[in-house]
């Protein structure tokens, strides 16, 4: 059939050159000999061996009886396992060192991120390289196809189809390096494992690029990791006081409560967050500027129209 | 399986495809080798399948997860990438754009384009539905304009 796309056209000049070497005639031979040694074995054991194979089999069933049990005992438990809302932790300041703990109060009911993404989407993820600890720029990983690449936060939300919240506003602002994408986390050492959305938007009335992640936990330690519950850590922070500013009179159009955190950096720049979780998905909504006041207007505005 | 299935011809009428196809997603330095195991997979599991369709499905599942297992021992052992063709394919654009994919996307664009397969015959091959299938094709394809153009505008083309 004559394909008129010249982008097929390369594509399809390009397996042709990348599949060449590979020979469909070894294939056939080496499949043919395996099948037939494999066969004469199959045969050879079956008269040889009647009894060791009936205590195998007997061994391999136990096993599998004791796994299944141990596997419904733990999941029972997990199952009764519900994640209450915290109290508010007082902020932790640690005299004589440089460190400031800032702590947030995140509430979500229970951890259901590995339930709420279908196989396929789950499939899709896991196809790529997961991103690790030591994982290169996003800019790379784009490069190097090892993320999803969606064309608005809806586009994101009708493909994850798993209830995501977006945020109206964000899909028609302008910017030049906008690069929404879907990626999967896999942190062996912690047993982090999580997929996340992550967009980066110039905001109308600011200067400043604002940051919207979602991530879906997908193990109990990603959960613990993004909950908000251990908070920030700041290193040579000259005014440690200033850190825990945190508000909890914010809500999704939902309502859902947000906590907003303002950290200090340095030269007079803040990171303002908002932090929020909702059907298993938690959300971080942040800016880093000079402008304390603005950056909190613009965090709380696309905060409040999450939907 | 249904009576009448007859594994030397099906062997015989699908290596060529089957081994092009794990070309496409591991290279060819590895493609035999995955197309054999797969054939081998699925030889020890005719008894469970019903018919030629389940076959199908099962033996292009196993060979894509192969073939994911290869490229993924290969990154362990930290061996070196080897260009699926001769060296003089990377000097190519578009193969370097291809290499870039995931192998899922990779796979997807080689069903789709080169052996002109329709979106629910991709879909069954990976046990996915067909709006997978158009979204996996879609997003690839726009992966590949966004490095061939940034390919071209690092070589000053266009």
């Amino acid at each position: 059939m004559a394909d008129f796309d010249p982008l097929n056209n390369r594509i399809k000049e390009s397996f042709s050159r990348m599949t060449a070497a590979a020979d469909p005639g070894r294939v056939t031979a080496a499949v043919r000999e395996k099948i037939g040694s494999e066969k004469e074995r199959n045969t050879g054991d079956r008269m040889r061996r009647p009894k060791k194979l009936t205590v195998l089999l007997a061994a391999v069933l136990a096993v599998i009886l004791l796994t299944t049990a141990a596997a419904a005992a733990v999941m029972a438990v997990q199952a009764r396992m519900r994640v209450e809302a915290k109290p508010p932790e007082p902020v932790d300041f640690r005299e004589g060192t440089e460190e400031v703990m800032v702590s947030y109060d995140v509430k979500m009911e229970e951890h259901t991120g590995s339930l709420i993404l279908s196989d396929e989407v789950m499939a899709a993820f896991e196809a790529l390289n997961p991103r690790g600890e030591d994982s290169t720029m996003t800019s790379q990983m784009i490069e190097e196809g090892s993320v999803i690449l969606f064309d608005s936060w809806q586009d994101a939300a009708d493909w994850l189809d798993c209830g995501l919240l977006v945020n109206p506003e964000l899909e028609a602002l302008p910017n030049k390096n906008f690069a929404l994408h879907g990626e999967y986390f896999f942190d062996e050492t912690n047993n982090n494992r999580h997929v996340s959305v992550i967009g980066a938007h110039s905001y109308p009335g600011s200067k400043e690029k604002i940051h919207v992640d979602a991530f879906i936990p997908l193990s109990e330690e990603a959960w613990e990791i993004y909950n908000g519950g251990t908070g920030v850590v700041l290193h040579n922070n000259p005014d440690p006081g200033e850190a825990e500013t945190v508000s909890d009179t914010l809500f999704t159009s939902l309502g859902d409560e947000a906590t907003l955190g303002f950290t200090p950096g340095d030269s007079g720049v803040w990171s303002i967050m908002a932090h929020f979780t909702h059907e298993g998905i938690i959300y971080r909504v942040s800016v880093w500027t000079n402008d304390r006041e603005g950056g909190e207007a613009v965090v709380r505005r696309v905060v409040e129209n999450m939907r | 399986m249904e009576d009448g299935f007859d594994f030397e011809a099906y062997l015989e009428a699908g290596v060529g495809k089957l081994t092009g196809y794990c070309a496409a997603v591991v290279g060819s330095a590895d493609a035999e080798d995955a197309a054999q195991e797969a054939y081998l997979r699925l030889w020890r599991n005719l008894g469970r399948l019903p018919n030629e369709a389940a076959a199908n499905s099962f033996l292009y599942k196993t060979a894509y997860r192969i073939c994911v297992d290869l490229l993924r021992a290969r990154k362990r052992f930290r061996e070196p990438e080897r260009p699926p063709a001769q060296n003089d394919a990377l000097s190519d654009g578009m193969t370097a754009a291809l290499l870039k994919l995931s192998p899922a996307d990779r796979a997807v664009v080689y069903c789709r384009v080169v052996e002109e397969e329709d979106y629910g015959a991709i879909a069954a091959r990976f046990g996915k539905n067909e709006a997978w299938a158009r979204k996996r094709f879609s997003l690839a394809r726009k992966k590949l304009r966004l490095t061939l153009e940034k390919e071209d505008k690092h070589n000053g083309g266009f």
